[in-house]
């Protein structure tokens, strides 16, 4: 056998097609794919391809899973109502990231009771880390999805759990850095597009779009060695410290923590440091820790309140 | 195999290392790549296996003996008295003990299954190296794959916990 590095037991699997082949008989579980795609860059590239899933569903027969379903299920936990709503097939393989919006045209309509309401959906999903991101937006009141729109170039979204913040009339989700930009889905205009964000930080999970004053956005960032927080693009940077985090003691391996999600409500950023939650609030860059736990991925805030009529 | 019976079309395979192995044409159509050479009109008396040496062809060779169809007139005997299942069976017990092999052979029958396209070998070679590895942890399939971790610790540590369920 001619080898091309010595003779290396693992020659063939220099190969992207054979490691490909061997790859595709990975078991059809769930897990299969994300676990395989945490051992190397590579493996992780194979993966994500799209002609890996097609040949993938094919050698199992069965559709990949990679956290996908032919459909979104929307659900209101007040009321109980669940609404299942069948995506493009467009959508059906890659990441996919969903938000529901309130579509209530009625003047009176004040957001935060809109059980009942008509609703829309707004999907995002990349593919493929080689082909733009897509987004499409479903309305419930024709049951229909629109066009499907396009970004210009392909960008690395994160792949994980982040939500996207909606700032006026569109939707914005971070990419892989802060510094690599920002995605914005604009409803108005219809278009998606990759804005420049700012130099900073490249700390996974160490931003969050947050809307700035104006009406434009911003990011928050946190800084990598100090519990800081860093503001952008207000016109100084400010570094505010918060005296209520556990201080990072020098020569101590620096702790897991990231954003986990802000709060619109609130103006509220929720971290995550040392197992423990905290919720800042930017503008008085007050903070509370709200509980413990040694295993947070994602986290949304869900607001209690009294439907109207429901007596309690 | 039982002696070879007069009539049947030969075909020589040479490996880059000098070897050669004279083989039924039906065997060596096992392979679809030798198929379509044969079905081209691109095969000579010999053809030459340019990247598998001697030892892995006599393997490949081996494999597809096994694995050639035994239907029609010539094979008429054992399928008159075996049960297909039995067949199937006897086939699962030889493949399982066919690829007991090392690490490198294994690569290197995967490598000349992928070249000579044969299905079935590429299936029980590759089916056999996810099966050693698919239990094992992140850091046992790196050390058995020689595959280096290039994440940064903070990448690995994304992806572990955008996808937490997965390494439970």
């Amino acid at each position: 056998m001619i080898r091309r590095r010595g003779s290396s037991p693992a020659a063939a699997l220099e190969d992207d097609d054979m490691l490909g082949e061997i790859l595709l008989r990975l078991p059809p579980r769930p897990s299969s794919l994300p676990r395989a795609s945490a051992v190397c860059k590579r493996w992780r590239g194979l993966i994500t391809d799209h002609g890996f899933h097609r040949r993938f569903y094919a050698h199992h027969h069965k559709p990949p899973l990679l956290g996908m379903n032919a459909e979104v299920l929307v659900c209101d936990p007040i009321t109980g109502d669940r609404r299942h709503v069948p995506i493009p097939p467009e959508f059906r393989v890659g990441y996919v990231k969903g938000t529901v919006l309130c579509a209530a045209h009625d003047k009176g309509h004040v957001h935060g009771a809109c059980h009942s309401t008509p609703f829309k959906v707004v999907l995002l999903v990349m593919c493929h880390n080689d082909s733009p991101p897509l987004a499409s937006v479903y309305s419930s009141e024709s049951d229909t999805w629109g066009d499907i729109f396009s970004a210009k170039a392909p960008c690395p979204i994160y792949s994980g759990g982040r939500l996207s913040t909606l700032v006026g009339n569109a939707f914005y989700w971070p990419l892989m850095h802060a510094n690599d930009g920002i995605l914005e889905f604009d409803l108005d205009r219809q278009s998606l597009d990759v804005l420049e964000g700012p130099p900073g930080t490249d700390i996974p999970l160490g931003h969050q779009i947050i809307p700035a004053k104006d009406g434009t956005i911003g990011i928050a960032m946190l800084s990598r060695h100090y519990h800081d927080i860093q503001m952008w693009p207000r016109k100084t940077i400010g570094t505010h410290s918060i005296p209520e985090l556990p201080p990072q003691i020098e020569g101590e391996k620096p702790w897991v923590k990231f954003i986990l999600g802000y709060d619109e409500d609130t103006d509220g950023i929720i971290l995550y440091v040392k197992h423990n939650v905290y919720m800042v609030q930017l503008k008085s860059m007050q903070c509370r820790r709200l509980f413990g736990s040694w295993n947070v991925t994602h986290y949304h805030c869900f607001k209690s309140f009294y439907a109207p009529g429901v007596s309690m | 195999m039982a002696t070879r019976e007069a009539g049947k079309k030969m075909i020589m395979l040479k490996s880059p290392d000098g070897m050669e192995f004279e083989v039924e044409e039906a065997v060596a159509m096992e392979s679809q790549t030798i198929r379509k050479m044969i079905e081209d009109d691109c095969a000579d008396t010999a053809i030459l296996i340019p990247n598998i040496n001697s030892k892995i062809l006599s393997r490949v060779i081996e494999y597809c003996n096994k694995h050639v169809p035994t239907t029609g007139a010539t094979g008429a005997a054992a399928s008159d008295t075996v049960a297909p299942a039995a067949l199937a069976e006897d086939l699962k017990i030889w493949d399982a003990e066919f690829i007991k092999v090392n690490r490198a052979t294994r690569f290197d029958l995967i490598q000349a299954a992928s070249y000579l396209n044969i299905k079935g070998l590429l299936d029980l070679t590759s089916q056999t190296t996810i099966d050693t590895i698919s239990d094992n942890s992140l850091e046992e399939i790196r050390s058995f794959l020689s595959t280096k971790n290039d994440y940064l610790p903070e990448e690995e540590q994304t992806i572990r916990r955008e996808n937490q369920w997965a390494f439970q």
